[in-house]
């Protein structure tokens, strides 16, 4: 019996050329204000969490940007991701602006989702954001059916799963890796292995250390790579969106990194007994903006004194945002009843 | 051990245009799960390879998969003609029948001659005639027994506090805490299954510290599997367990909408009784904290249409208590449906160890002007309303509803007609939910008292928002059951 087998793997080249070939340096810089963006602006989040302004949910992507960046970088504006409850990251990098993020944290009509979805739901439709989805997994078959989507239609788009490791453990997972082989959908699953599920250790939820493989049952080309390593994650994900782009199929990549704070809300939750103090202090040390700002300065294309004013800028970007959101309306009650189903 | 019977064919879709990967076995490769293909159609490898299967399964640790590659001799189902597939392909697989296979063999091996595998064969034939026509003589099924053995019998009885016993003060998921807890103690059969049950003690806390009391082989964690976790408890509790699953948000059971309502629900029925699957489910429903439209749902008139499930949904502590006893002491599948809002609630909780009956509403407000009818959290609501509504004069009388699988019909029409007038009151969405069921069962029993149009309160007919604001605007509140209420009353001739 034939099976869909054949695989061509993209990511033997990125193996072969990995340190050497370095991203240009405008992309660097791009890399590094994106990451920074979206820490600032989660670090405000999180702030307004704990004084409960926003009383929506709040999963913190601290720590893990290098992941967004590195495969939002690699995608033009109408690719599309899609996003989990974990997704400010995703959003932002993807160009999703923070005026709307903060409006929506705060359940404001100027939000991106009109104060409708709160933090686990965000859109923007005009940069390649069709919306995020809090419930485990439900990311991975709708990019694969906007891949389909764009398969059928022939526009030369690429779809982007984002999904966390315990996303692989639903069924959907599979059904869908299945399908993207047999029709060489144009997506990419990126899986983000922050080690934990909420408050379970991936070790306890599988039976090995080898999420990689999850590609290989199906053919699907998987790689495991660093994804505190913003570089690196640019890298594999340009040549799986690549991959995709020319019509060779899915592709997955197991990005290992680390979420700073707890499942969900500001605290840090050293004491719940779940995580020791000392793995949350390792990977604190491999901060995936701290190493990137070490490379920038060691190839001078940056200086102390411009990180210091990029930082500055991007505040005064976030307080512009924050204030625009406190001055806006809350959603007018009369739109209640709008769009349950669509409006002609 | 898993047997994968690859025969080739999905009803008529060829599994080679729906399958990736070398193999269906490989896919073991990703789980550490041994696995093989064999020739499924040679009775002798796959009786080998199932035996050392066995022994593996039995002396290891590892689960195996054994990809049995064999062919659909006919098509699908009776409807299905079979045109569809290649009949060279077809001639192949039907020349390595496994019958004849075999029968070949023995030959061959002169382990019996033909003469006695002919007589095999007659004799295989006549039992089967025999059969056939002993079935064509028996009477068909009486049309009575369709309704019989929905539910398994065995509860134990009522065991109601008389009204002397001492109480304790207890929040809510204290509450169903002890009435876990008694479970495992009482008897090993018990165990809790779910996302982060252990070391953190459930989304809600409701688990905590069970963990250090019982250890990890009873306070089970699971991956993310909602599907998995109600599959997997279903088969333990068909294994002679006495599962407690937990789904972390109500939201979620749809994701294991299969096991629960294709399978806990109806194996006892399908199979006349001879299976039972004594399973309660944990879960929490409920909006009013912003956590927007997939962390707010109230699916508990949703499941009330699936019978052979119990749908309990607890107000008080002592009622969450006494029920849940109920609810691990029987045989049945059970939902039980905690609320967010209510976990934090302290009430008072009899010592004595009280057995609430299923499908028995209490009347929580006594008054003459009008019934609220409720369950859960609404049942909090309608408390504020009725004392909004006494100082305007009108005395409300509450019925909680406490469970609606079985359904309490009777005290909500026996109050109704006292009050001659009754506003129902949910958190789903308004339209085919509780208060219509509730509504069309009181006209019938009651039609004759009433005195006033019976009206609802539930969430509008769209999904939750997210913005407080908005939550707010479409879920129920005190205002808008005291302001329904008024309506009522002001109808009344
Ligand atoms: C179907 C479903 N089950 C459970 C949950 C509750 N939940 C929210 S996030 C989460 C953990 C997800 O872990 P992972 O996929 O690794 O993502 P991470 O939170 O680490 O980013 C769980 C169990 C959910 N939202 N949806
Ligand atoms: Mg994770």
């Amino acid at each position: 019996m034939l099976f869909h087998d054949e695989m061509i793997d993209p990511f033997q080249a990125c193996q072969a050329f990995a340190s050497a070939s370095a991203v240009d340096a405008d992309l660097q810089v791009r890399l590094y204000t994106l990451m920074l963006k979206c820490r600032r602006a989660e670090e405000r989040a999180a702030e307004l969490a704990e004084t409960r302004e926003v009383g929506c949910p709040v999963h913190l992507y601290l720590g893990q940007e290098a992941v967004s960046a590195g495969v939002c970088t690699a995608l033009k504006t109408e690719d599309q991701v899609f996003g989990t409850h974990r997704s400010h990251g995703h959003f932002l990098c993807k160009g999703g602006g923070l005026r709307p993020l903060f409006a929506e944290l705060l359940g404001k009509a100027t939000g991106c989702a009109r104060g409708r979805g709160g933090s686990m739901h965000l859109i923007d439709t005009s940069c390649g954001i069709p919306g995020t989805t809090p419930i485990v997994a439900a990311s991975i078959p709708m990019a694969a059916g906007a891949a389909l989507a764009n398969k059928m239609k022939k526009n030369g788009l690429v779809a982007v799963a984002f999904f966390g490791d315990g996303a692989t453990e639903e069924g959907v997972f599979h059904e869908t890796m299945v399908m993207a082989a047999i029709w060489d959908l144009p997506v990419v699953f990126i899986c983000e292995n922050n080690f934990y599920a909420s408050h379970l250790p991936l070790k306890d939820r599988r039976k090995r250390d080898n999420l990689a493989d999850a590609g290989k049952p199906y053919s699907i080309p998987s790689a495991r790579i660093d994804g505190n390593n913003v570089l690196e994650v640019h890298r594999y994900a340009r040549a799986a969106v690549e991959h995709a782009r020319s019509g060779r199929g899915p592709s997955f990549l197991e990005c290992r990194t680390y979420r700073w704070r707890g499942h969900v809300g500001p605290a840090w939750e050293w004491n719940l007994g779940i995580r020791k103090r000392e793995e949350v202090e390792e990977w604190l040390a491999r901060c995936p903006i701290r190493a990137l700002e070490q490379q920038l300065l060691a190839q001078k294309l940056m200086r102390e004194e411009d990180m210091t004013a990029l930082r500055q800028k991007i505040d005064e970007e976030i307080e512009d945002a924050l204030a625009f959101a406190r001055q806006s309306p809350y959603p007018a009650m009369d739109t209640l009843l709008r769009h349950v189903y669509v409006e002609r | 051990m898993y047997i994968c019977e690859n025969n080739g064919w999905a009803m008529s879709t060829p599994a080679q245009e729906v399958s990736a990967g070398r193999s269906f076995a490989r896919r073991g490769e990703a789980y550490g799960i041994l696995y093989k293909t064999i020739d499924g159609n040679d009775v002798e490898e796959v009786f080998d390879n199932v035996r050392a299967a066995i022994t593996m399964v039995l002396h290891g640790e590892a689960p195996t998969l054994l990809e049995c590659r064999t062919w659909r001799v006919k098509g699908h189902s009776r409807s299905d003609q079979n045109l569809y597939r290649d009949k060279m392909l077809e001639q192949e697989w039907l020349a390595s029948d496994p019958l004849q296979r075999l029968r070949a063999e023995i030959l061959q091996r002169k382990e019996a001659t033909a003469a006695d595998v002919e007589a095999v064969e007659a004799k295989v034939r006549q039992h089967i005639g025999a059969a056939l026509e002993k079935c064509r003589q028996l009477p068909p099924a009486p049309a009575q027994t369709a309704f019989e053995k929905v539910y398994a019998p065995a509860y134990p009885a009522a065991k109601a506090a008389p009204a002397s016993a001492a109480v304790e003060q207890k929040a809510y998921w204290q509450a169903i805490q002890e009435a876990l807890c008694e479970a495992l103690d009482r008897d090993e059969r018990y165990f809790i299954f779910g996302e982060d049950v252990a070391e953190y003690g459930g989304c809600f806390k409701v688990t905590r510290g069970m963990l250090k009391r019982y250890g990890k082989g009873r306070i089970v964690n699971t991956p993310v599997s909602e599907a998995g976790i109600i599959g997997l408890a279903v088969g333990a509790a068909m294994g002679g367990l006495r599962p407690v699953a937990e789904i972390m948000f109500m939201d979620f059971i749809l994701l294991a909408a299969d096991q629960l309502c294709n399978h806990a629900a109806k194996l006892h029925y399908i199979y006349n009784g001879q299976v039972k699957v004594p399973l309660v489910v944990r879960t929490p429903m409920g909006g009013y904290r912003g956590y927007g439209a997939t962390h707010s749902q109230c699916f508990d008139s949703l499941l009330m249409k699936v019978p052979g499930l119990r749908v309990v949904t607890p107000w008080s502590p002592r009622d969450a208590k006494g029920l849940l006893r109920t609810c691990l002491a029987g045989d049945d599948p059970v939902v039980f449906v905690e609320h967010k809002a209510l976990y934090g609630t302290i009430g008072p909780v009899p010592t004595t160890d009280e057995y609430l009956p299923l499908g028995q509403a209490a009347i929580v407000r006594e008054g003459k002007d009008i019934t609220l009818c409720a369950n859960s959290y609404m049942v909090s609501l309608c408390l504020q309303a009725a004392e909004l509504l006494a100082r305007e004069g009108v005395q409300a009388e509450i019925v909680d509803l406490r469970c609606l699988a079985p359904l309490d019909r009777d005290t909500v029409a026996k109050s109704a007609a006292k009050t001659q007038a009754l506003v129902i009151v949910e958190e789903g969405p308004l339209t085919l939910g509780l208060g219509a069921e509730i509504a069309a069962s009181v006209q019938e029993l009651a039609f004759g008292y009433l005195d006033a149009p019976i009206l609802r309160v539930a969430a509008a007919d769209t999904p939750v928002p997210s913005a407080p604001e908005l939550e707010r605007a479409v879920l129920p509140s005190v205002e808008k059951i005291a302001a329904t209420v008024r309506r009522a009353l002001a109808t009344r001739g």
